[in-house]
């Protein structure tokens, strides 16, 4: 009697978070559902964030869906995120980023295991900063990329793919005042970041050669769809589909 | 004469194999309860961390909101004595089995909480409050609070629904007869009504 009881509480539990929005099927690194990016946007960012993953191992995945009426967008990135199951198991190291066009809305949502690299503050900031105006510009693109930028410098700083958003200095920091610098420091200061930016630039063409030149033939292999969900899939160990991140309703949301 | 002697040993090690067989899965059964009360906890240590994160953001909240909106003292007291309550009560794992001492805490977590949108929401009222960028901050860092506590009380729910559910069974009821009554059905946490409206500020 209890047992049944608490199973039909259950099922009002979940049916009540449940919703109406029920989460694509992952095919890969970036869902459009929408049509709001360009076709051909969406494999090369894709690219990028699986260089991220199989090089760092923190899953970063990207979501553009329309939101059914009354839908609240909180819910539906965490449904898709643990749908998706972001990241590896155990280590929860997956970020989902969603963005929804027909109700302007922008979620960023943080798997367990990120907590300590991004703040539902800095997410916040991520959205404020680098998604938010872009998308006002209706430049998905742009946005997304920015965005997904921001998240992994959040993630793995050493990683230049996160060197992109280091454009400018996170607010929180903007507010101290910076020690004086004696010509001889700046001067130190030009060279490292002009070495920086090369080693930048070097990593981006190479990658961008390997990736995106031999992007044609990797993706010949998932145009079944249903290939991807094998989990564990792109080397690395960071688990993607299936990977087995959770997400404890970590992160922010905001509308634009 | 052969058959008919060998009949009763048959009989006695088909007996020993089904009470070892019973035994094994009775084993089991306790493992799973095991198993599953076990991720109850883990469920309900996350969602205590939650509420101790929620609990300490709140003295900074109450500093910054101090500053810039004087005429909240009301408010503000509201929010630290409902905060000293909530912090105050805390569940151990039989308590989690109590109704009466599950709906008392959250009685007193849903209060923090109402207190808290009342506040959030009176900053409309402060231009210089909303202006604020450590306002702002931790508003934010609420938020994304409030909803990891809506995140875990779900889990926690759902997992004290899986460990009800075992419980509930036959066998389940069979390893709580044997091994005295220290499984005990959950109490499950619901959504208070003023927790379903979030506290959602624009800015």
């Amino acid at each position: 009697m209890r047992g049944r009881l608490g199973l039909a509480l259950a099922a009002l539990l979940t049916s009540a978070s449940a919703g109406a929005f029920t989460p694509p099927p992952l095919t890969e690194e970036v869902t459009d559902t929408t049509g709001t990016l360009r076709a051909e946007d969406v494999p090369e960012l894709a690219a990028r964030l699986r260089l991220f993953r199989t090089e760092t191992g923190f899953a970063i995945v990207v979501l553009l869906a329309n939101l059914p009426e009354g839908e609240n967008i909180d819910d539906a990135a965490y449904q898709t995120f643990n749908a998706w199951k972001v990241g590896a198991k155990g280590e929860d190291n997956g970020v989902l980023l969603m963005i929804a066009p027909n109700v302007r809305k922008i979620r960023i949502e943080t798997g367990k295991g990120t907590g300590g690299q991004l703040t539902d503050l800095q997410a916040n900031e991520i959205i404020n900063r680098d998604i938010k105006p872009a998308l006002r510009a209706n430049d998905y693109r742009a946005g997304v990329l920015a965005g997904t930028d921001a998240i992994a410098h959040a993630l793995a700083p050493e990683h230049p793919l996160a060197d992109a958003a280091r454009r400018e200095p996170p607010r929180d920091r903007v507010s101290e005042v910076p020690p004086a610098r004696g010509f001889g420091q700046q001067a130190g200061g030009l060279c490292c970041t002009l070495l920086i930016v090369g080693i930048i630039l070097f990593f981006r063409f190479r990658s961008g050669f390997g990736f995106w030149g031999g992007g044609g033939g990797g993706f010949g292999g998932w145009g079944g769809g249903g290939g991807f969900g094998g989990g564990g899939g792109g080397g690395g160990g960071g688990g993607y589909s299936g990977g087995g991140g959770e997400s404890g309703g970590g992160g922010s949301s905001d509308s634009y | 004469m052969m058959t008919s002697s060998a009949r009763p040993p048959l009989a006695l090690a088909l007996c020993a194999v089904l009470a070892a067989g019973s035994l094994l899965l009775g084993c089991q059964n306790y493992d799973r309860l095991v198993e599953l009360d076990t991720t109850c906890d883990r469920r309900w240590a996350d969602m205590e961390a939650q509420l101790q994160r929620r609990g300490d953001l709140i003295p900074n909240l109450v500093a910054t909101v101090k500053g810039s909106a004087a005429h909240e003292e009301k408010t503000l007291q509201e929010v630290t004595q409902a905060r000293a309550r909530a912090t105050g009560i805390t569940l151990s794992t039989e308590d989690l089995q109590n109704p009466e001492k599950v709906a008392a805490f959250q009685k007193a977590q849903d209060q923090l909480q109402g207190s808290l949108s009342r506040l959030l929401v009176s900053q409309e009222r402060y231009p210089d409050l909303k202006a604020n960028q450590a306002f702002r901050d931790l508003q934010v860092q609420l938020e994304g609070t409030e909803n990891r506590i809506l995140r875990a009380r779900e889990q926690y729910n759902g997992a004290a629904a899986d460990y009800n559910a075992e419980l509930g069974k036959i066998s389940g009821k069979l390893v709580k007869r044997v091994s005295g009554s220290t499984f005990q059905p959950r109490v499950y946490f619901h959504a208070s009504a003023e927790s379903q409206v979030n506290p959602t500020v624009k800015f």
